[in-house]
């Protein structure tokens, strides 16, 4: 290492420690939110009729952040894709090489088939129950997509992608998007969302309670797993290639 | 109506684009004119009854504060008319479905973020915006910008990390996320309980500082914004380097940093000059001026009186159009030239065509501020609105502008008739047609501004000195421009220890302030 | 003294910050700042962590001490974008080691200035 890098390194140490100290300093003991969580929660779960108060927060409070989180990941999928297929201003910045079929052993692809639907039933479970137990549209998605990766590393991702139409998957992970911010936008306009947004709202612990929470985090759930096959898909495709 | 529509529109139109894959230009000019439509709807109302502020979801206290205030207006016309500007420029172009997505979703992204009052929903927005960016500064993948691009990424993903560390901090001690509520916990703090805000400050300035183009903290600027493709870096420089000077502005309201930012803006705005002195390529030059230009904006939020922030505003539509309009302008010219080095555009001047010679000569005059053109109107505010020692920092800023746009002058003045495309000229002119607007928005946010007139000659003429004397310094010493600086200080690890340091800077001065 | 999961984030924030100055190969750069990320999560999760309470998911009948709920909610935005932000600057550095052979941020960014100044 040079002496300018040693110096450089010396300086972000001894800075970066004086935050943490600074910052270790001024935290309180108790935070502030703390003392409103209860009231909070009891709001939270009478608005909504869902027992899972970070759920009605996700997609019912705080659904102006939950938007653009969604389209976050969306944008991220896309930049994915445009960088490592094509279909911006040139083709796909990698040069194409032979594609590496690294498939594993026979029992590895065997247990992995077998695997694969208990885990999409989990993620199938966590997104549809999201909004009365643990779990929610984002974690029941990314379950579901990490399932199929499992898959998609044992027998290769090309078998896999195979069963796949690629462009159509593009137009439904979009097209549940689009759906979620026009649902958005008819709650946000009639000034329905401070209640429970599009549906009724039930009593809390039915299932069928908060209908609007079920169908945000279902439509969340399959733009999450569609967003997450494609990203997965492109990465193991291009492994070992540099 | 709901004033989330903008931003839901926008969203909803770069979805559909890509879900379509095919006419995506049309869709994405469906979209620019709803978005005008409503503006003017709510500037009507805005004249009318004022400030719209509105909850999205608020049980529980937990809701998004969001207002529809002078800033957001002027934020919401500068958006439009970029956008605008930069849909007609690539009309031609045959760009893909995926880049109009990405223009659609940072159109959004600004639209929403300008009205946000709330501190985590300001910090999604910025890393939706962020990531947009990124993706569109590296979006014909040449290796320059990918390299750019990541390390603008990997730096403002590390300043968005610091920003949330504070307002975690500022949770923990307050419990609110939302600016006016947290505003009134501040004010009803005891001095011996407040002893953490000058931390809870530093982290979130220093955060934001990295996206709003300040020197120290965005060392990446130059060359995300120089290697950029035009349409591209004119959206960036005049529009999405704003957005953070405008959470800036916001976090002044309520956090004691009037006085760190008139540091910082000094401190940016001369640095920034300099380096766009001695810079060789024309496209570098001006993203370092972007840089000088922050400055200005800085001191004048820095100010804090009324004028000033009125001042602010309209610099920053000012700036945001005449910086769009001089990044398409140089980007063409250097596309018909087959290089950006000033050097290179000062040789093949005639291949210049006649309209990007036009706008060039255009947008320095704006930008410098000549009297009665472009900037001048928002100079004057700034200038009344600030303190005397501002002033004078503020006059140096005008010389050292004056200086780095007279190196242009050799480009634009000579007799040529090199036809250029239309469509381009046509963003030109939308671009140029700031002017008027810049007029009727101070109409909007500052009614009854007859008290001003009694200094308006006088400044003119002050500013006619000061330009002349620096377009003089500009064009007989090109010793100047031989000046070194240091490079070295644009590589990721530098630009890490600038952000740590830029921590403690904000967080001494303002302990040291109060 | 706040919780034990602030101290943890502060300690993991300063030693991801110093990782990211300190290691000069790209990928470790990606690891400190998914690091620096992931700290501050820590901190947001762990402002409300004490001892007898629960997750704020109510059974119908009770409710006990729960947290706070706001921070877990605004967890899950953070996560998603610093899974967006790692996603794409892995990409990219797949791209230019690619296209130098070589992962370190150095070489890449003298071999880039290179290729600028032809």
């Amino acid at each position: 290492m040079t002496q300018r890098g040693r110096l450089t390194s010396i300086l972000a140490v001894v800075l970066a420690c004086g935050i943490g100290g600074l910052l270790l300093w001024s935290f309180p003991e108790r935070s502030a939110g703390g003392s409103l969580a209860v009231a909070r929660v009891g709001v939270l779960v009478s608005s909504t009729g869902a027992s899972n108060a970070v759920c009605s927060i996700v997609v019912g409070s705080r659904l102006f952040d939950t938007l653009f989180e969604i389209l976050v990941y969306s944008v991220a999928v896309l930049g994915v894709r445009i960088t490592l297929q094509g279909g911006g201003a040139e083709g796909s910045a990698l040069t194409p090489s032979a594609m590496h079929e690294l498939a594993e052993s026979d029992v590895v692809c065997r247990s992995a088939y077998l695997l694969f639907p208990p885990v999409t039933l989990l993620g199938i479970y966590l997104a549809v129950f999201g909004h009365v137990s643990p779990g929610g549209g984002f974690s029941g998605g990314a379950v579901i997509a990490s399932g199929l990766l499992l898959v998609a590393v044992a027998v290769g991702a090309q078998a896999v992608a195979r069963r796949f139409h690629e462009r159509m998957l593009e137009r439904i992970e979009w097209g549940a998007v689009a759906v979620i911010f026009a649902i958005a936008a008819v709650s946000f306009l009639d000034g329905v969302l401070p209640r429970a947004g599009l549906f009724p709202a039930g009593n809390p612990g039915e299932l069928i309670g908060s209908r609007t929470l079920l169908v945000y985090n279902l439509l969340i759930a399959i733009k999450v797993f569609l967003g997450g096959w494609v990203i997965i898909h492109f990465f193991i495709e291009h492994r070992g290639e540099i | 109506m709901t004033i989330v529509a903008a931003p839901l529109i926008h969203m909803i139109a770069a979805a559909i684009c890509l879900m379509a894959g095919r006419r995506s230009r049309w869709i994405v000019l469906a979209a620019w004119a709803a978005g005008v439509g409503l503006l003017a709807y709510w500037i009507g109302v805005f004249a009318e009854t004022g400030p719209i502020h509105e909850t999205v979801g608020d049980w529980g206290a937990l809701g998004i504060r969001l207002a529809l205030d002078r800033p957001a207006i002027a934020f919401l016309l500068l958006e439009q008319l970029l956008v605008g500007a930069v849909i007609a420029h690539g009309w031609r172009s045959r760009l893909s479905s995926a880049f109009y997505a990405l223009l659609l979703v940072l159109a959004g992204s600004v639209c929403a973020l300008c009205m946000s009052l709330d501190l985590f929903n300001m910090y999604v927005l910025l890393e939706l915006l962020t990531l947009t960016s990124f993706l569109l500064v590296a979006y014909e993948r040449r290796s320059v910008q990918i390299w750019a691009s990541l390390k603008y990424l990997l730096l403002a993903s590390l300043g968005m990390s610091i920003y949330l560390a504070g307002v975690a901090l500022l949770y923990a001690q307050v419990g609110s996320l939302s600016l006016p509520q947290i505003g009134e916990v501040l004010a009803s703090l005891s001095p011996g309980e407040a002893g953490w805000i000058p931390i809870a400050a530093a982290l979130m300035t220093a955060g934001i500082a990295v996206k709003a183009g300040i020197f120290l903290y965005s060392l990446w600027l130059p060359a995300a914004h120089g290697s950029a493709s035009t349409g591209v870096s004119a959206l960036l420089s005049g529009l999405v380097i704003k957005m953070g000077v405008l959470a800036l502005l916001r976090l002044s309201v309520i956090l004691p940093i009037d006085h760190v930012l008139t540091v910082l803006g000094v401190m940016t705005g001369i640095a920034g000059a300099l380096y766009a002195i001695v810079e060789t390529d024309a496209k570098r030059a001006l993203a370092f001026s972007t840089l000088s230009q922050v400055g200005y904006l800085l001191i004048g939020v820095g100010a804090a009186t009324e004028a000033a922030k009125i001042g602010v505003l309209m610099y920053i539509v000012a700036h945001g159009m005449f910086k769009g309009l001089l990044f398409l302008a140089i980007g063409d010219a250097g596309e018909r030239v087959g290089s950006t080095e000033i050097s290179a555009l000062r040789i093949h001047r005639r291949e210049i065509p006649r309209s990007s010679r036009v706008a060039v000569l255009v947008g320095c005059a704006a930008i410098v501020g000549l009297p009665f053109v472009g900037a001048f109107w928002a100079k004057e505010w700034l200038f009344v609105g600030s303190a005397p020692v501002d002033r004078a920092l503020l006059w140096l800023l005008v010389f050292c502008t004056a200086l780095v746009f007279s190196r242009f002058l050799p480009i634009v003045l000579v007799r040529g008739r090199c036809p250029g495309e239309r469509n381009k000229s046509l963003s030109y002119a939308l671009l140029g047609a700031g002017l008027p607007c810049t007029f009727a928005l101070a109409g909007v946010l500052a009614p009854g501004r007859g008290w001003l007139m009694g200094t308006t000659l006088v400044h003119a003429a002050w500013t006619l000195a000061v330009v002349a004397a620096g377009v003089l310094v500009g064009t007989r010493i090109p010793a100047l421009m031989t000046l070194r600086l240091p490079r070295s200080l644009f590589r990721i690890e530098e630009g890490v220890v600038a952000i740590l340091a830029g921590v403690f800077l904000v967080y001494v001065t303002i302990c040291a302030g109060t | 003294m706040p919780p034990a999961g602030v101290v943890v984030a502060i300690a993991l924030l300063v030693i991801g910050v110093c990782a990211l100055v300190i290691r000069r190969d790209l990928v470790f750069k990606l690891l400190a700042l998914g690091m620096v990320n992931s700290s501050t999560i820590l901190l947001l999760i762990s402002l409300d962590s004490r001892r007898s309470t629960t997750a704020p998911i109510v059974p119908p009948s009770a409710m006990a001490a729960v947290v706070d709920p706001l921070p877990q909610a605004l967890v899950l935005a953070a996560i998603v974008i610093n899974f967006a932000i790692l996603a794409l600057a892995l990409v990219f550095v797949m791209v230019l080691a690619e296209r130098y052979h070589t992962t370190d941020a150095g070489r890449i960014e003298r071999a880039v200035a290179q290729e600028d100044e032809r």
